[in-house]
């Protein structure tokens, strides 16, 4: 298979080209992100506060009740990621660091999901090890600042640069990616 | 105005630090993760005083609004580090000044909310609790706002022109 053709094809698409080109759509898709990304973020940075001690006064079985949003606000990110994801998917998809967000956001929602897997067995008396908090942060700090970096590290910005890209010095992985891009 | 910034950025060596690789990726991290946690903590007191998650006492969820000001204060720092070393770029563009603009609303809408609501600590009557609704309602439309127009900045910089038709 030629992914570089499968690239194009998602790049030149219908979904694509409007929210690329239309006057509004890549900007409300990347406000949209925004707002998904800064609830997820901010209401797991409330649960690890919590874990570490600080606010004692909420119980964790009552932070539970965040939950829904929480999961609306991954939603939200995840949909206008994908919208975001297939106006440039070659962009994206060469650069190491997209993979190192979602590997640290799945590290995330594990993370929670153990937290709130263990609240809805003990309620309440459910304990934590500072260790849970410290991952939450850290997870989330990352996929935030890789999210960051996604604009200063990017190799290509359209699929129809990929073979153009000189492969010597190129990380491994964008190396791979290409060697399967090109179809050798 | 675009001077004494640029001046100031330049001997505080907030400008040399910018102008590293990492220097701008580095403060947008810092500047995202102090939204959030004004988000995590201010967004959510919000959400509880309209009615949301009503099992958490308003009370223990106003104990994490300290860290909705040290969010606060990481985003005024890394702003004012951004606005000092391209001042070009955001003085004259309307994203930003929209956003401060929410933001100085949301100042002075929390000032009411401590002066009219909150004075004593505690919503002790129905008509504290309206006011405080309503004070959580413009508070969440203006973060909402802030984080949407900083969003749009980046779509409104220079050459971009408002008033040349």
């Amino acid at each position: 298979m030629d992914l570089k053709l499968v690239l194009l094809a998602i790049e030149e698409g219908f979904l694509a080209t409007w929210v690329r080109e239309s006057d509004w759509g890549f900007a409300i898709a990347l406000s949209l992100h925004a707002l998904g990304m800064a609830f997820a973020v901010g209401i797991s940075f409330t649960i690890a506060i919590r874990i570490l001690g600080i606010v004692r006064e909420i119980p964790y079985i009552t932070l539970l009740s965040w939950i829904a949003l929480f999961r609306l606000a991954v939603l939200l990110a995840l949909f206008s990621g994908m919208l975001l994801l297939v106006c440039y998917p070659a962009k994206a998809l060469t650069n190491p660091v997209f993979y190192l967000k979602l590997s640290l956001i799945i590290l995330g929602l594990l993370q929670l999901r153990y937290w709130r897997s263990r609240v809805l067995l003990h309620g309440s008396s459910a304990s934590f090890s500072g260790l849970l908090g410290v991952g939450l942060l850290f997870c989330w700090t990352g996929s935030i600042a890789a999210g960051r970096l996604l604009a200063y590290t990017y190799a290509v910005l359209s699929a129809l640069q990929l073979q153009d890209i000189p492969l010597a010095g190129d990380p491994f992985f964008t190396k791979s990616l290409l060697f399967l891009a090109r179809g050798d | 105005m675009e001077a004494s910034l640029l001046s100031f950025s330049q001997a505080s060596g907030i400008l040399a630090f910018m102008n590293t690789p990492w220097g701008w990726p580095f403060v947008e991290t810092l500047h995202f993760l102090g939204l959030s946690l004004l988000i995590g903590t201010v967004g959510l007191f919000d959400l509880r005083l309209l009615g949301l998650a009503q099992h958490i006492s308003i009370h223990s969820l106003h104990k994490l609004v300290p860290w909705g000001v040290v969010g606060y204060l990481m985003n005024l720092i890394t702003g004012i580090m951004f606005v000092s070393s391209a001042p070009d770029q955001y003085l004259h563009n309307p994203a930003f000044i929209s956003k401060l603009s929410f933001m100085g609303v949301a100042g002075i809408n929390m000032i009411l909310f401590y002066l009219i609501s909150w004075p004593a600590g505690t919503l002790d009557s129905e008509l504290r609790l309206r006011h405080a609704r309503t004070g959580a309602a413009v508070s969440l439309f203006c973060w909402l706002g802030v984080i949407v127009c900083g969003r749009l900045i980046t779509f409104f910089r220079p050459p971009w022109c408002w008033f040349c038709g």
